[in-house]
């Protein structure tokens, strides 16, 4: 346990520099809000609707897509470095983890969620049903 | 063999059932009539096979299969007739048949469609029954004892359209499920007490025990089968369904709720004899229920006006009547009075159904009267059957029920001889105010019954008939099919008794409540003289009967006025059923509706916020405050598990 | 590696390559064209069918993670009658609700294949990478009618609450991994039984946490509260779906975990489970009796039968045991039975007069579904095998004898009572005494009652109507000849414990 007490305290020390640092500047600084002082923008542009704007929901699609093929390079990458000592056992390992993957790639594909645009959506819109 | 007699009633339900539709009245009604003839046929067969057995081996068993094996587990579908089973049967078959001819003209209004669902849940009912009489252990008699409570059920609410019907449908459900409540306890703990469901292994093995004299397991064990049997044969507090129960069609309330089913509860303790006997507290308790349920039925039954609850309460009186003998350990007096009992109150229930057969639904006793010239067929054989379970002597009722008494008395239990008696004497005087009113006097249609009434009006029982003052030229007396059935129980009603003779049904009874019989020391003397005492108060109550209301009606409305009170709180039925629906009903329904359910589902709090919602205008933004909102409830939900979980760990 | 190694997981290949076949061809299906996907994950579970039986008493182990021992087998192969069941009764409410069909079968091969490994895993980690890969595909099939706000309020429901309870799970691992240093469950048992007389708190808390993350999965209370929305949102055929398969999955995790690693701490988890079980019991039928609609009702159903299952689970002795695999396997059939007619009148077409009882109905064209119990009326007089197939069903969930259901029941409560857990008996005999009330208002509402629209039900597809058949024969077999199913119940239970 003694190893890690210096740990803890660089933590407390970090922690507690950015508190005091904040609450010093709350209470220290003068406040004089105005009308000017407290809009997001002091440079003069009116601000226009909710910071909170909602996002299309193709973005989030295709983060995790994104994620599933990331991960499949972050597979193959120590497979590759031991290929030698893994033999045919684990390519074959690995062309299945590959297959597996392809099949839904060409699920995720065939079903536009690839298609950006507004043509091919429509496609899938009525393969789907 | 034996299987064939439950079996046979099956086959004609799901011949019924599957192809009902599709024939015509004729052929569904002769399918049933079939079945359960045959039945009947293969259980006198049966019956006389058991007969020529010797004495102390009468018994058949019938293996069907092993239903249920495992570790020390192990329960067959197995059927056993013995001289108890074969009463039983003979009385279950028989009359069930001769009701199903009965029904034939009874139903015969009605479409060819709901003729055949008639006759198929009546199938049914009779191979449920019969299987429970004839289960050698506690399953397969559940297996009866559920369904027979299923198609009483179906059959109660037969005329659905009726609201009231299948109202009586419900509360006969509700009811018997609270007795099923107590049975399966009670089996249950039976078998964790001796090993076996077997009626016969537990019957040897609590004959080893000595009789509990304090509240033990047994007496634990038959206190809860009593339960059960006060739901299923409607004894105190599980009474209010059966008076209900007469929304049902005649036929039903005949065989169902007087003949057979109600009577499921003394058979099966008659059935676990040896059990009750050691468990004398439990015994007691019986006999108290079973006097002060006759003597509570009785007194209703002077003052109802529907003919059908008149003999419901009738049934119920008498049903107490049996449980005082098994109460006081005179299990054949019990079974016998079951046996005689099952024909007058067959008798009279399908008179009762002639009756109304004949003036269209019309159940009102006082808008009845006169009717003894226009259906003299109903009207000698419904005297026989009043007679009967009046207990003139020379009838059935009059052995059975003397047997009952002196066993009571002889017992040592005056003060319940006392109760027994007094039932008695109201069965007679109300039973034969039902005849005058009904056959006798003139017919009176334009009573002002609605004024006074204080149950909800008679209706017609079917919806396409509607209700004319039948005039008298209109008046049929029973049709072929219902006049046979009823001369049949009536002569019936008149000789059923002397199997008794000498003590023989008794004799033959005795094994099935081996190895203990308590015998009683009787006094010849003393036993003449009871008999004397039952003649005289049944002759008695008939005179009663005789001079108020088929001599001087007014001065039955004179006691009546005298004792308003009295005569409104057994009009009402002592307000039972209103009670019951304060404190137990009404709670309940709070509970379960108002409290448990607007607090744990929060589909409730979902309907409050959509309506804000709505009322904000956009569906998105309304969702997702739903979602968020319950959301947020559900995971507090899951956070305070965990928490109580992991605290309990924490702390413990 | 040997060849033979893999022979553990080849029920589970089976399923998953037919779902991976269902994926792709429903990609390559044309708009409007029709495939017989449905007969692909047919295939698949009847490779698993058979390769289960060919495992059977050979208790074979893959990566001393899964292991193919009776007990598992025998879930597995409940597991595929729920598939078979479900593949067989979805037809006429994909086709009412319009949902992707590919999409549908594939999640469900793919949620099957998780349930087979979560049923013979050994090893506390595959148990939650099995739990996850079942879970998400049933969240997904949840929501699988995405027009319809209820269902996605549904799944979001259930998603949100299901990564919740997940982490209690997980962290319940983590914590057990640290007192026992290990993962697998035999391991964990000894080193729990070795160090039984002195029980620290952190051995406690990962008993509790695990038992957190397995209570909600048998939604038992209080962690039910997503089960009624999940249930009424998802299309009648997935409720059917994963109110049998994941709880037959959970169960047999919960069964393996608590009877073989936790087992020496019985003292600990057996007072927990009892409050748990009689409010399960109590509260998913209280409630159970007021509820309108069919598919909540059926969920309080569900929630109560699982009180059932928990008895069973807590009686642990040699009845209990044999009762929760023969529980499980009835409560399959029986209840996708039901959900298999409630699917058919579904589909059967409301007239545009029927009364909205949704509050939010999107103009897509979606009429109300007939989930509401009123809506069986009269249905005796509109389709008589139906209402007599779905009687038996009730009867059967409600534990009428001669049905399974009673035989089911019967044999929790025996083993309660032997067990000395009269007081859960008697909670139990009281709750199911009141739950044939809810199940025969439904009854009553098919044969006593007048329908009140001229109902035109669109025949009865063939694979449907086949699959209810048989479930009722089914129903009816376990209910008068139990003993055979009875006895390889008792027996593959007994080769692990």
């Amino acid at each position: 346990m003694q190893g890690w007490l210096s740990i803890l305290i660089m933590i407390a020390l970090g922690a507690g520099f950015a508190l005091i640092s904040v609450l010093l500047s709350g209470v220290l600084g003068p406040s004089k809000p105005s009308a000017e002082k407290s809009a997001p923008y002091e440079c003069g542009m009116p601000p226009v609707g909710d910071a909170r704007e909602r996002q299309s929901v193709k973005f989030y699609l295709v983060a995790m897509i994104f994620l599933l093929f990331d991960i499949e390079v972050a597979f193959l990458y120590p497979w590759a470095m031991a290929l030698r000592g893994l033999g045919w056992n684990g390519f074959a390992q690995v062309v299945l983890f590959m297959a597996l993957l392809l099949a839904g790639y060409v699920y995720v594909w065939r079903k536009g969620a690839l298609d950006w645009g507004n043509e091919k959506t429509e496609r899938a819109r009525k393969l789907r049903t | 063999m034996l299987l064939l007699i439950p079996l046979l009633p099956l086959v004609g339900f799901l011949i019924n059932a599957s192809f009902g539709r599709r024939i015509s009245k004729g052929a569904s009604g002769a399918v049933a009539c079939a079945a359960i003839l045959a039945s009947f046929a293969v259980s006198v067969l049966a019956v006389s096979q058991l007969v020529a057995l010797p004495e102390d081996s009468r018994a058949l068993v019938s293996h069907a299969f092993t239903w249920i094996t495992s570790g020390t587990l192990n329960v067959g579908l197995t059927l056993r007739l013995d001289p108890l089973s074969a009463v039983m049967i003979l009385v279950v078959s028989g009359i069930g048949s001769l009701i199903h001819v009965y029904s034939t003209a009874y139903m015969h209004e009605e479409t060819d469609c709901e003729y055949a669902r008639y006759f198929s849940y009546l199938n049914l009912f009779a191979a449920f029954m019969l299987l429970l009489v004839l289960g050698a252990n506690f399953l397969v008699m559940f297996v009866g004892w559920e369904g027979v409570g299923l198609c009483s059920y179906l059959l109660i609410g037969f005329w659905y359209q009726k609201q009231s019907a299948s109202d009586a449908g419900k509360k006969a459900f509700i009811v018997n499920r609270i007795g099923d409540f107590g049975f399966v306890l009670g089996v249950l703990l039976a078998f964790v007490r001796f090993g076996s469901l077997d009626f016969q292994e537990i019957a040897r093995s609590a004959a080893t025990l000595s009789p509990e004299t304090t509240f033990g397991t047994v007496s634990l064990i038959t206190l809860l089968l009593f339960v059960g049997a006060t739901g299923k044969s409607a004894q105190i507090p599980l009474f209010v369904w059966l008076p209900d129960a007469m929304e049902g069609p005649t036929p039903v309330s005949a065989l169902i709720h007087a003949a057979t089913m109600v009577t499921a509860g003394v058979y099966m303790i008659g059935r676990n004899a040896v059990l009750f006997s050691h468990a004398p507290q439990t015994l007691t308790i019986v006999a108290i229920i079973g006097a002060a349920t006759a003597l509570m039925a009785g007194t209703i039954g002077l003052v109802q006006n529907d003919i059908k609850r008149v003999l419901a309460y009738s049934t119920v009186s008498q049903l107490g009547y049996m449980f005082l003998a098994m109460g006081v350990g005179a299990y054949g007096a019990g079974i016998f009075h079951l046996y005689t009992h099952a024909f007058f109150k067959a008798l009279l229930f399908l008179g009762s159904g002639a009756v109304i057969h004949a003036l269209h639904g019309e159940q009102d006793l006082r808008h009845m009267g006169g009717l003894r010239k226009d259906l003299p067929i109903t009207y000698w054989t419904f005297v026989i059957g009043a007679m009967a379970i009046a207990g003139v002597p020379g009838l059935a009722g009059f052995f059975s029920k003397d047997e009952i008494l002196s066993s009571v008395y002889f017992g040592g239990h005056q003060i319940l001889w006392a109760v027994g008696l007094l039932t008695a004497l109201l069965t007679a005087i109300y039973m034969f105010r039902l005849v005058f009113l009904a056959f006798h006097g003139e017919r009176s249609e334009n009573v002002a019954a609605d004024a006074s009434s204080h149950q909800p009006p008679a209706t017609s029982h079917s919806s396409d008939s509607p209700q004319p003052p039948a005039t008298s030229h209109h008046l049929h007396d029973a049709p072929p099919a219902m006049a046979f059935a009823l001369i049949v129980l009536a002569i019936g009603s008149v000789f059923a008794g002397y199997v008794s003779r000498g003590g023989w049904l008794d004799h033959f009874l005795e094994p099935s409540f081996a190895p203990q019989t308590l015998e009683h020391a009787v006094d010849g003397g003393m036993e003449t003289t009871l008999m004397v005492i039952a003649s005289v108060t049944a002759t008695a109550g008939i005179l009663i009967a005789v001079f108020y209301f088929l001599r001087s009606r007014t001065a039955a409305d004179g006691i009546a006025n005298t004792f308003a009170a009295l005569h409104r709180v057994l009009l009402n039925k002592y307000y039972v059923d209103e009670a019951y629906d304060a404190t137990i009903v009404q709670p309940i329904h709070i509970v379960s509706k108002d409290a448990l359910w607007k607090i744990v589902d929060a589909r409730i709090l979902d309907g409050a916020v959509n309506g804000a919602g709505e009322t904000v205008g956009g569906l998105s933004e309304a969702l997702r405050r739903v979602q968020t909102g319950s959301v947020r409830a559900y995971a507090g939900s899951v956070f305070f598990g965990a928490v109580m979980i992991l605290g309990y760990y924490l702390w413990r | 590696m040997t060849p033979g190694a893999l022979n553990a997981i080849v029920p589970m290949a089976c399923v998953t390559a037919a779902g991976i076949a269902a994926m792709v061809a429903e990609s390559f299906r044309e708009p409007g064209e029709h495939m017989p996907i449905a007969g692909l994950g047919l295939v698949g579970l009847i490779g698993a069918a058979i390769s289960a039986v060919l495992l059977w008493n050979h208790n074979t182990s893959s990566f001393g993670l899964v292991s193919a021992d009776n007990f598992g087998l025998f879930v597995t192969l409940i597991l595929v009658c729920v598939g078979v069941l479900t593949l067989a009764i979805s037809g006429p409410t994909i086709e009412r609700e319009r949902l992707p069909a590919g999409e549908h079968y594939a999640l469900t091969l793919f949620a099957l294949a998780g349930m087979m490994l979560m049923a013979t895993a050994t090893d506390l980690l595959v148990i939650f990478l099995a739990l996850e890969v079942l879970s998400l595909a049933v969240y997904v099939l949840t929501g699988l009618r995405r027009d319809s706000p209820v269902a996605s309020e549904a799944a979001f429901k259930y998603f949100l609450l299901g990564a919740f309870s997940s982490a209690f799970f997980l962290y319940g691992i983590a914590f057990t991994y640290g007192v026992t240093g290990s993962t697998h469950l035999d391991r964990i048992g000894s080193v729990i039984a070795a160090g039984a007389a002195q029980e620290t708190l952190m051995q406690r808390l990962a008993l509790g946490l695990l038992l957190v993350g397995f209570a909600f999965k048998v939604s038992a209370v209080p962690f039910h509260m997503w089960t009624p929305d999940a249930y009424e949102g998802a299309p009648s055929s997935v409720t059917g779906f994963m109110s049998t398969g994941v709880k037959a999955a959970a169960f047999a995790a919960f069964v393996r975990v608590f009877l073989s690693a936790f087992e020496p701490m019985r003292a600990d988890w057996g007072a927990v489970l009892w409050v748990v079980a009689a409010a399960t019991m109590i509260l998913g039928t209280v409630v159970g009796v007021v509820q309108p609609n069919i598919k909540r009702m059926l969920a309080y159903s569900s929630i109560a039968h699982g009180g059932y299952l928990l008895v069973a689970l807590l009686s642990g002795n040699d009845l209990g045991k044999g009762a929760v695999l023969f529980y499980l396997l009835t409560y399959a059939v029986t209840n996708l039975g039901a959900f298999g007619v409630i699917g058919l009148l579904e589909s059967a077409g409301t007239q545009p007069s029927a009364i909205s009882h949704q509050p939010f109905i999107p103009a897509t064209g979606h009429q109300p579904p007939n989930d509401q119990v009123r809506d069986y009326a009269g249905l005796w007089h509109t389709h008589p095998m139906l209402a007599g197939l779905m009687t038996v069903f009730l009867l059967s969930l409600s534990g009428f004898p001669p049905m399974a259901g009673f035989i089911a029941k019967w044999y929790v409560f025996t083993a309660a009572m032997k067990a000395g857990y009269s007081g859960l008996a008697i909670i139990g005999v009281l709750t199911s005494v009141v739950s044939v009330f809810f199940y025969l208002r439904v009854v009553v509402m098919m044969y006593m009652t007048e329908g009140e629209r001229p109902a035109a039900f669109p025949a009865v597809p063939r694979m449907a109507g086949l699959a209810l058949v048989v479930s009722a024969i089914v129903i009816f077999y376990l209910g008068i000849l139990p003993a055979r199913v009875l006895d390889w119940a008792a027996q593959s239970i007994g080769t692990i414990f």
